[in-house]
């Protein structure tokens, strides 16, 4: 069950090292969104989605998440990094995140298999590109966001792991939850997302 | 909550084999340099150079490796999806830093301490010396914590965190220096027992708390 939640964004400015990054941004995305950022590299996609998520303060400008709820809404962050744990394996990264989420196993096991995650027991260091990418995805999806943020989520997938990432976007609009995508390639989203938008360098 | 991050950090270090190997590296020629500077020394000097020492080839052990694991999850990006979760930074500060101190510095300062008395012969007992290691590891463990996560957040290198920990130490010694005087604590092994326990209580809830601040602040 997702908690409904309306984000809006107003007037937002970020500096970074006394460059101004983003300025006067402003969106406003309720249940069932899927907004797809693009821009080329140094307009501050990263750093836009990094401050709606909260992990970088704003110069200026608010990130609100309003709920009915009394419950405090949960945003999932999935960024450039694997959030991996190089020394331990894949399935000890999972029931890590599983634990932390307090999510079911049987998602868990459901995510493994739809991610075709047939290397549980090889540690993280030993994984290519692609296959910490999967185990990171696989980690992500764990958890029970009202917010889901994707950093290019689909860098070093191949395409039928594209086709599960997207896929399971679907499922979590479908769902209600606001999805934010930052992406060079927005026609892998096409079908799912409604809000386009392009941020100048 | 608690039991899944001390056994993450707990199988993170035991599974890093060049940790472990390079802490015992740096052991061995560590153990070697103090016992050949000790050879040929009068007992007095031997004592305090002996000590100087181990307590500077500790702190900078400490420093090396603390900074892989308290920098892991900035650098795997885990520590943001650990913001996010809504679960307590003050545990996860604290799960790490025990896991730092029973992993890295308290084999080392009791191997040191150990050392000392067996080449020293010293008046104090083994299981003084032991538990003056215990105590004094953890606070050098607190503090290393604190100073590597200041250190990251105003952006300094590895080699800048050995002397800025050094600063940091020196108030707490000042503090247990001045205590001791004025107690005569020099003959009174209970009283400086007492003083180390009470630092290490207030530590063990003040330095998780200051440190997962620090991490708040550090995504920037």
């Amino acid at each position: 069950m997702i908690l409904p939640i309306n984000l809006n964004v107003s007037d937002l400015l970020v500096k970074r090292g006394g460059i101004t990054l983003i300025q006067s941004f402003s969106v406003n995305l309720v249940p069932h969104d899927c907004c797809i950022l693009t821009g080329p590299n140094g307009s501050g996609k990263t750093t836009l989605l990094r401050t709606i998520a909260g992990l970088l303060k704003p110069s200026w400008g608010k990130v609100d998440l309003n709920t009915d709820s009394e419950s405090k809404p949960m945003i999932a962050y999935q960024g450039h990094q694997d959030a991996l744990t190089e020394q331990m394996t894949v399935i000890e990264n999972l029931i890590f995140y599983q634990k932390l989420y307090k999510s079911d196993s049987e998602q868990m096991h459901s995510l493994i298999q739809k991610f075709s995650i047939d290397y549980l027991n090889q540690p993280v260091s030993h994984l290519s590109a692609g296959q910490k990418k999967r185990a990171s995805l696989c980690c992500h999806f764990l958890a029970k966001a009202s917010l889901w943020i994707f950093d290019e989520p689909a860098t070093n997938l191949d395409q039928s792991s594209i086709s599960v990432l997207t896929q399971e976007i679907k499922k979590l609009k479908d769902r209600g939850a606001i999805v934010l995508i930052a992406t060079h390639s927005p026609q892998l989203y096409s079908f799912i997302s409604n809000l386009n938008v392009s941020l100048e360098p | 909550m608690m039991f899944n991050f001390l056994n993450r950090e707990v199988r993170a270090v035991i599974s890093d084999s060049s940790l472990i190997s390079s802490v015992l590296i740096y052991f061995i020629i560590a153990i070697s340099v103090v016992n050949f500077v000790l050879s040929g020394m009068t007992s007095t000097i031997a004592v305090i150079a002996g000590s100087v020492f181990s307590w500077i080839i500790l702190l900078l052990i400490s420093v090396n490796f603390g900074y892989q694991i308290y920098f892991r999850d900035f650098l795997d990006g885990s520590i943001d999806k650990i913001l996010l979760s809504g679960c307590s930074l003050n545990i996860f500060m604290l799960i790490k830093l025990f896991v730092h101190w029973v992993f890295i510095v308290l084999p080392i300062g009791v191997l040191s301490a150990l050392n000392i008395k067996i080449l020293l012969n010293s008046p104090l007992s083994y299981s003084m010396i032991l538990s003056l290691a215990v105590f004094s590891t953890f606070i050098i463990a607190c503090f290393i914590s604190f100073s590597t996560l200041i250190a990251f957040r105003a952006k300094l290198g590895n080699m800048l965190l050995g002397i800025i920990s050094i600063p940091l130490l020196m108030p707490l010694l000042i503090f247990i220096s001045a205590v001791s005087i004025s107690q005569q604590i020099p003959y009174n092994i209970e009283a400086i027992f007492r003083i180390l326990g009470g630092s290490c209580l207030v530590l063990v809830v003040v330095i998780p708390f200051i440190n997962s601040l620090i991490i708040k602040e550090v995504g920037e």
